[in-house]
């Protein structure tokens, strides 16, 4: 009695847990509006995603100083601000790599259970263990699949009774049979020119190319990988005039959206775009605005196929575009931060989310889950056709825009003829050196 | 004056009081307790303010150091710099430098690590500190150079370099420890330049000492505070316990003393029954009476079971005594009357002898009587025998006419005696001669001892004492008695009085028999306080309750050659 006596005193006097008084309520995450526009739908049906902005704080970015990037500054500097962010998955390996993220598999904040394999694994980034193992860890929540395909004209493929190319000679085949018969067909294939090197990159993987590996290192100075990529750069570069656009021809699809519109217009037989293009696609046609004979007027004229790759090669690549939930690692100082911004990345990252995004956007989910809810859609045939096959590998580009820019310079050197897809890759190789010795 | 109970040490009142002191030395165990409560609550309270203070200064270096990496993020001609002869930004990164330095008290150091190094592992670095402390030499400006770093700062300075990761651990050991620069907290950024299309170019690291002198002093402060409290707390606490102690047991102590009070007079009034030291019933009950309940329901249930187990036992000793008195007389009767038997037979007999002579007297004057004629000496014959019919008792002999006589004397007395403690006369109290009556008992009970008892008298001559004539003769009855009992043949009885002092007698009463215990004495004495079995006759135990209504003292004592002697003392004078 005596004890029990004393316990109670002990506990009473000396035993209560120390209030946290800095917490905060609210947790600030980077702005987005396509999440607000489906935010804001959802409040109007359902309870859980009433008073979204009292509980969670958007951070508005102004436009021109994205281009500075202004999270690495934050988050190199151990900035507690935003809590969490929406990144790009490249940007996801960057951050996660220099430790300036939250592990959400470990922490018990996310499975990836519930996520499409491939784009889990694109934001899943090897994480060293105390045992000094590498393990995958899943570092950001991606809200949709998005990645390049290769779009093409499934009526015209149908009408000359031909399946859509695995690899860039099947490609060639099908437009040296289609195109001399059909008049309206300007081009075999068409790419973007502005940022090609983001189309250039799943062409490389599928040649065995790559520039850097996993851990971030240069690899495309290596003999085996550089030809592989000079292989790739030669195959885009000898189909120019002929089955691509001509030097001349390619200043026409610098500007946005003209991918589109001559896939539209019915002047290519195969495009590489992003695959929510399908969406722009569908309302092109919905509008019907015809601007020549050849202009598409279903979608059943359009069919979709996973990116070529070289003939010998089981793996077809797609660089993935997809966004993805990240938490700052700084942020989470109490265990309320965490839980709060655990519930945010449920709510945002919730199938309702991804579902109304699918009918709203096109955006393929990446919820499996949400998938099985949009079944029979155009949306799911993509995902089915594309992304569900066990052979297509959704990678992220480099996430050094210094990287890229040099990459680019020289692709477009060689895309323009100013160089040999040879010379242009091993110059390209010996100056991504420089950068990462200095780097 | 009631006596006190032996009990004291386990009364109810000395638990309560034991119970209530008990009660605070359990609250003074509590109340202590605080102490070595309170010094490891202080001293988790240090704990967590230097916890707190830690993190708020390791905050405030974090933020300080992330402002000056900011502002240095623009500078974008550092990506231009090059180790050997001075640029043009050198002397804008000194005097930044210099500045931020100079007149930020807070600041104690920057440096700018670039991430390049040389085949000897030198980075370019741009460096200033103020050096504060005596045993530094101060710096004379910022300078620039070719800087190698060892240790643990060079693998941190690696893992920014390459990995862009501050290592927590690698932070840790910098910061542990006696630092070249001085005493500071350091923090280590990688450094940014944004560029537009480029985005944030990396350059290097931005390595911020913060003063820490502030957090030693509030630390300082925090422990002197700590102390005062421990020891105004301690001081509190003890003079709160004396005042308390001393309320707290002057309140138990009356408050046990009053609330007990009934139930300890009612023990006390029971102790005097229980211990024999109440000869009067009626005033034992009165005393009960007396007792105040003081609203106690537990004690006015007691104190109303007393007073009747005092009437009670006020019937039932009536009924005692007047039956251990009848059995008493009974038994003495029972013993005497074949004594007395015998000297009725003996009279008898004598009876018998005269009437068988009268009778032949009277035959012979008849065969006188019946013849014709007589001679002379027939006649003389006549005339004798006629003589001797008229007073026949002269032919016995005077000794058969004494021991008649002396016969039915003896008879006569054991009747009177018998009939004076059979038919005792009514109790007055006066003043008595003991001795008679004493005797008168004694002879009763003499023809009743075993054969060959052998009985000594010392009587001296004792003034008349104030008492019950029958009573006290109804004593030295159940005194002999129970003698009588014990007496076995060729025994010795002696029974003595004498004036001991001028208001006192003293009657002794010593006789043979088998050795007593102490506890059978005792027994006898009062047979309620012991655990034997109560004796079979009560005659000694009524005695002596006699002999205290006479205000005397009654002892029994073992005689070394076995029996007892029994010694009543008895005052001469009335008691006021």
């Amino acid at each position: 009695m005596f004890r029990l006596f004393l316990l109670i005193v002990f506990c009473v006097i000396g035993c209560e847990t120390p209030t946290d008084i800095g917490s905060r309520k609210t947790i600030i995450y980077t702005f987005d509006g396509l999440t607000q526009d489906l935010i804001r739908q959802l409040a109007r049906t359902d309870p859980l995603y009433q008073n979204f902005d009292r509980r969670f704080k958007g951070l508005f970015v102004p436009g021109r100083l994205l281009e500075y990037e202004p999270f690495v500054l934050a988050l190199s500097t151990a900035s507690k601000i935003p809590t969490v962010l929406l990144l790009d998955a490249p940007w996801v390996h960057r951050y996660a790599k220099s430790g300036w993220l939250y592990e959400l598999e470990r922490t018990g904040i996310y499975s990836k259970e519930a996520l499409v394999p491939a784009v889990a694994q694109a934001f899943s980034v090897p994480v060293p263990q105390s045992n000094g193992q590498l393990v995958e860890e899943l570092m950001a929540v991606p809200t949709s699949i998005k990645g390049n395909i290769l779009f093409y004209r499934q009526d015209l493929l149908k009408r000359y009774h031909l399946a859509p190319p695995r690899n860039w000679t099947e490609l060639k085949a099908v437009c040296r049979k289609i195109l001399p018969q059909e008049p309206g067909l300007k081009y075999g294939l068409i790419f973007h020119v502005t940022n090609f090197n983001n189309d250039f990159y799943p062409i490389l993987w599928g040649f065995g190319g790559d520039i850097l590996n996993r851990r971030g290192q240069l690899v495309l100075h290596e003999p085996e990988i550089l030809n592989a990529g000079i292989a790739a750069l030669r195959e885009i570069c000898a189909m120019s005039g002929s089955l691509t656009p001509s030097v001349e021809d390619l200043k026409n699809f610098e500007a946005p959206q003209s991918l589109r519109r001559a896939f539209y217009q019915g002047k290519t037989l195969f495009m590489i775009n992003w695959n929510t293009r399908m969406q722009d696609l569908k309302e092109m046609i919905r509008h019907g605005d015809k601007v020549g004979p050849g202009t598409l007027t279903d979608l059943s004229q359009i069919g979709v196929a996973p990116i070529p790759c070289q003939s010998g090669h089981s793996n077809r690549y797609s660089n993935v575009g997809s966004f993805g939930w990240g938490i700052n690692q700084f942020a989470i100082t109490n265990p309320e931060i965490r839980e709060t911004a655990a519930r945010f990345i449920q709510l945002v990252a919730a199938e309702p989310v991804q579902v109304l995004a699918a009918k709203n956007k096109g955006q393929i989910p990446a919820l499996a889950g949400a998938l099985e809810k949009v079944k029979g859609t155009d949306v799911w045939q993509v995902y089915q056709q594309i992304f569900a096959s066990e052979e297509v590998r959704l990678r992220p580009r480099p996430q050094s825009r210094l990287v890229n820019n040099i990459l680019e310079e020289h692709l477009f050197e060689a895309l323009y003829g100013q160089s040999s897809p040879e010379a242009a890759l091993t110059a390209a190789s010996v100056e991504l050196k420089e950068l990462l010795r200095t780097e | 004056m009631l006596g006190s109970p032996p009990f004291s040490r386990n009364s109810l009142r000395h638990r309560l009081m034991a119970l209530g002191g008990t009660a605070f030395l359990i609250y003074l165990v509590v109340i202590l307790l605080f102490f070595p409560l309170l010094h490891f609550t202080l001293k988790d309270l240090m704990e967590r303010t230097i916890r707190t203070i830690e993190e708020q200064k390791a905050n405030e270096a974090t933020t300080i150091a992330r402002l000056l990496v900011l502002e240095f993020s623009h500078l974008s001609e550092l990506l231009n710099v090059e180790p050997g002869g001075e640029q043009q930004i050198d002397q804008r990164v000194m005097r930044l430098l210099w500045e931020k330095v100079t007149f930020n008290e807070v600041i104690e150091g920057i440096e700018l690590i670039h991430a390049v190094s040389d085949a000897e592992g030198r980075h370019l670095t741009y460096w200033y500190y103020r050096r504060e402390e005596p045993e530094l030499e101060p710096m004379p400006g910022p300078l620039r150079g070719l800087k190698k770093f060892t240790g643990s700062e060079r693998q941190l300075l690696e893992s920014i370099n390459t990995q862009r990761i501050v290592r927590e651990d690698l932070l840790g050991a910098v910061n542990r420890g006696p630092k070249q620069e001085g005493e500071m907290l350091l923090r280590y950024f990688p450094l940014y330049i944004p560029l537009p299309e480029l985005g944030a170019i990396y350059w290097g690291v931005a390595k911020i000492g913060i003063d820490v002198d502030s957090m030693r002093r509030m630390l300082l402060f925090q422990s002197q505070e700590q102390s005062k409290i421990r020891n105004t707390v301690g001081l509190e606490i003890m003079l709160s316990l004396l005042i308390s102690g001393l309320l707290a047991f002057g309140v138990v102590y009356f408050w046990t003393k009053k609330l007990t009070q009934p139930l300890n007079h009612l023990s006390r009034v029971a102790y005097t029954l229980e211990t024999g030291q109440t000869t009067n019933l009626e005033l034992w009950h009165d005393n009960v009476e007396q007792v105040d309940p003081q609203g106690q329901v537990e004690v006015n249930y007691l104190r109303r079971v007393l007073m009747r187990l005092a009437q009670t036992i006020a019937k039932v000793s009536q009924q005692l005594v007047g039956a251990e008195g009848q059995a008493c007389q009974g038994r003495v009767a029972g013993k005497i009357i074949p004594t007395l038997k015998m000297q009725s037979r003996t009279c008898q007999e004598l009876q018998g002898e005269v009437q068988e002579s009268y009778q032949s007297l009277l035959n012979l004057l008849k065969v006188y009587e019946s013849l014709p004629s007589l001679t002379a000496a027939q006649r003389e014959e006549m005339r004798v025998v006629r003589k001797q019919l008229e007073s026949p008792y002269k032919r016995f002999s005077p000794a058969k006419w004494t021991a008649l006589a002396t016969n039915l004397q003896t008879l006569d007395t054991y009747l009177q005696d018998l009939g004076h403690f059979l038919e005792p006369p009514e109790a007055v109290w006066d003043y008595i001669n003991l001795i008679p009556n004493l005797n008168r008992a004694l002879n009763l009970i003499a023809p009743t001892l075993a054969p060959e008892v052998k009985i000594s008298k010392g009587f001296e001559i004792l003034p008349a004492i104030w008492g019950c004539q029958r009573d006290l003769d109804q004593a030295w009855l159940y005194l002999l008695d129970y003698a009588r009992q014990e007496l076995a043949a060729g025994g010795e009885l002696v029974i003595q009085t004498r004036q001991p002092a001028s208001n006192q007698v003293e009657i002794t009463l010593s006789f043979s028999g088998p050795p007593k215990s102490e506890a059978e004495i005792q027994t006898l004495l009062a047979p309620f306080q012991t655990s034997a079995a109560p004796p079979v006759h009560w005659g000694v135990t009524l005695a002596a309750a006699i002999f205290r209504q006479h205000h005397g003292d009654f002892s029994i004592k073992p005689r070394d050659a076995g029996g007892l002697s029994f010694t009543a003392r008895l005052p001469i004078g009335a008691l006021p």
